[in-house]
């Protein structure tokens, strides 16, 4: 009964909405939606900035391979030439004389250095007929069956004492019987030897390779390779491709790659550089990326921690403070719509209750009665046994009232030994007259009060509304009215106000 | 005990000793040409670097043998220190990129002999069984 505190409050049709930015601002779901975005973008910018590194990387390979391309290019044209010099220079020394042709050379030092290169003169026997090596011309006996049968360069390979050569042939022009030719014999290393493990790394690749993309001599590191196919694309495909380097993968490494036909010789350079060797030396730097990431979040989450922590303190300490306060609000309100003693409503809060119930009513059929009740004999009892007894009375005589009628009623006091009930949706006397018959027997029984045993009876006075009133004061009025009919009459009965107006007549 | 050890010590001295007094090399310039002493590291710059020069001289073109004498082989294992696999290996390298030319070499001592005695600017390295008074012997130190 104590439930209805006092007049509600409108209720608020923005509610839910606030509700919920009521639970967004709340410091748990706030901070870890703070440090979750928080981690989201310092690992995501770690990421852009290792991605961006690792672009860096490439493009750079892509840069410093075509200049190393250009380096090794000009080198092995250069070589070539040379060494197709020397050729046609024994040819036409070999056409003014018939013998001594590489001593008339060597004298003049027009021969390329012994140690590197090997010049000879082969009859059409294959019989070594003049060399700058003395020893005798350890070719297979298939390369003198592919020595050129017409003027021109003839480029090809043989291993000799377990190393790649490169041999080199002209026939001899001018007028002979049969015909010689002409032989330079460079161990094929020559060409791969200006390998810069600075600039190409340990995995890096320079090659050379013929039309059909076989490798005549290659190097990674200091490994060379010999006679090994290369899956490279077609020659009329890297021509009309350009200079744009590629992925290859060969024995096992992928490298970025640039071929380059050589102009005027059926040869190709490939320069190749292994992309895993050179991001393998930029990891050191995209692990300290990640390694910052991690540190950074970890410092940035323990601060967020700590400011939570601070922030979920100050709200409970806050809501304990709002708690405090509404407490005391309630106390408050309580205090002004209830009776201290009973905790029953008061004159104002009953009031306020009629008068909801009169509007309530309004236009419908149910009506309701208002019970005016006074305890007899009470004068007596406070005045022989004190006043907390009195006090004790009351409050178990409340009791008694509220426990008799039905939840939805109001008891209410409205000082001394005077109480008022009001009892919701009764329109028949007979209705009222079995609540008002319980509560005179609620009071006849024994109360004991300071160790004794004291019995007090009470009178009531009842008014109907509608039939009675209109309104709360008529009302009130009626039920006393009726109250005072019932004292006359002898205490400890029921008066309805219509059947004392009629007895007054 | 100790004194067959002092004996075997004698021994290698001798031998040691036989080395240097009949060294079977000279390094050698014509008798006209200024030059009598030179660096153990200027000679390997000389040979292996195409220098034509060295400080505070005038220039100096190095003389080799053929490949197959043993004055080179001899030259190249005692001064320069390097096996004729790593010389192959250097000047590839070198010829290859454009940065040198190995020195001219001649067939035998006696045409370094001769190409000494007409360049007086001109430095090799000879039997001293070739040593004559237009040639100088120039002590490597």
């Amino acid at each position: 009964m104590n439930k209805p505190r006092g007049p509600e409050l409108g209720r608020d049709s923005l509610l839910p909405m606030r509700l919920w930015r009521h639970r967004l601002a709340e410091p748990m779901v706030l901070f870890s939606t703070i440090g979750l975005l928080m981690v989201l973008i310092i690992f995501s910018s770690a990421y852009f900035l290792v991605s961006r590194e690792q672009d860096a990387i490439r493009q750079q390979i892509e840069l410093s391979i075509g200049d190393i391309a250009d380096t090794y290019e000009a080198r092995v044209l250069r070589s070539l030439r040379e060494i197709d010099a020397t050729l046609k220079l024994v040819d036409f020394v070999a056409s003014q004389q018939r013998s001594g042709v590489l001593d008339t050379l060597q004298e003049r030092n027009l021969l390329p250095p012994e140690l590197i290169f090997t010049v000879s003169i082969i009859d059409h026997q294959g019989a070594v007929k003049e060399s700058t090596a003395p020893m005798q011309w350890a070719h297979p006996g298939g390369a003198f069956a592919a020595l050129p049968q017409a003027p021109g360069l003839l480029v090809e390979a043989f291993a000799s004492e377990g190393r790649q050569q490169l041999l080199f042939a002209r026939m001899l022009t001018g007028d002979r019987d049969t015909p010689e030719w002409v032989t330079l014999t460079v161990g094929a290393d020559y060409f791969v030897s200006g390998y810069d493990a600075g600039a190409l790394g340990a995995q890096g690749l320079l090659a050379l390779v013929d039309a059909s993309n076989m490798t005549r001599i290659g190097r990674s590191g200091s490994q060379l390779y010999s006679s090994i196919a290369m899956a490279l694309p077609a020659h009329d495909e890297i021509l009309s491709r350009g200079d744009t380097p590629f992925l290859t993968n060969w024995l096992g490494v992928e490298r970025t790659t640039v071929v380059r036909p050589l102009y005027l010789f059926p040869l190709s350079i490939v320069v190749g550089i292994s992309v895993d060797e050179r991001l393998a030396g930029a990891k050191q730097i995209t692990r300290r990326y990640w390694q910052r990431a991690i540190v950074v979040s970890a410092s940035a989450l323990l601060i967020l921690g700590l400011l939570a922590r601070l922030s979920i303190q100050l709200q409970r300490e806050r809501q304990l403070v709002t708690d405090e306060r509404l407490r005391h609000t309630q106390y408050i309100e309580h205090l002004a719509f209830h009776d201290t003693l009973t905790h029953l409503p008061n004159r104002a809060y009953f009031s306020y209750l009629v008068n909801q119930a009169i509007q309530q009513q309004d236009g419908q059929e149910n009506g309701f009665a208002l019970l005016f009740l006074d305890l007899d004999h009470f004068k007596q009892i406070n005045d022989s046994l004190g006043h907390d007894a009195g006090d004790q009375l009351l409050q178990v005589a409340a009791k008694r009232l509220v426990s008799t009628v039905r939840e939805q009623d109001v008891v209410a006091r409205l000082g001394g030994d005077e109480f008022v009930i009001l009892l919701k949706d009764v329109t028949q006397c007979d209705q009222v007259t079995r609540v008002t018959d319980h509560l005179v027997a609620a009071m006849q029984s024994p109360f004991a009060l300071a160790g004794e045993s004291c019995e007090i009876s009470v009178s009531i006075g009842v008014a109907m509304f509608p039939t009675d009133g209109g309104n709360e004061k008529t009302l009130m009025k009626c039920a006393d009215m009726a109250m005072y009919q019932a004292k006359k009459a002898g205490k400890n009965g029921t008066r309805f106000y219509a059947v004392s107006a009629l007895e007054n007549l | 005990m100790a004194k067959r050890l002092s004996r075997w010590y004698c021994c290698v001295l001798l031998s040691l000793l036989s080395c240097t007094v009949y060294a079977d090399l000279v390094v050698v310039v014509s008798a006209e040409a200024a030059l009598s002493r030179i660096q153990r590291q200027e000679l390997k710059d000389l040979y292996l670097e195409s220098r034509n020069s060295l400080p505070g001289q005038a220039r100096i073109t190095p003389i080799d043998q053929s490949e197959r004498s043993r004055e080179r082989s001899e030259f190249y294992r005692r001064y320069i220190e390097k096996t004729p696999a790593q010389l192959r290996t250097h000047w590839a390298r070198l010829i290859f990129t454009g940065r040198g030319q190995p020195p001219q070499a001649l067939a035998d001592s006696q045409a370094v002999v001769e190409r000494l005695i007409r360049d007086p600017y001109a430095l090799g390295y000879i039997d001293p069984d070739f040593l004559d008074e237009r040639l100088k012997v120039v002590t490597v130190e």
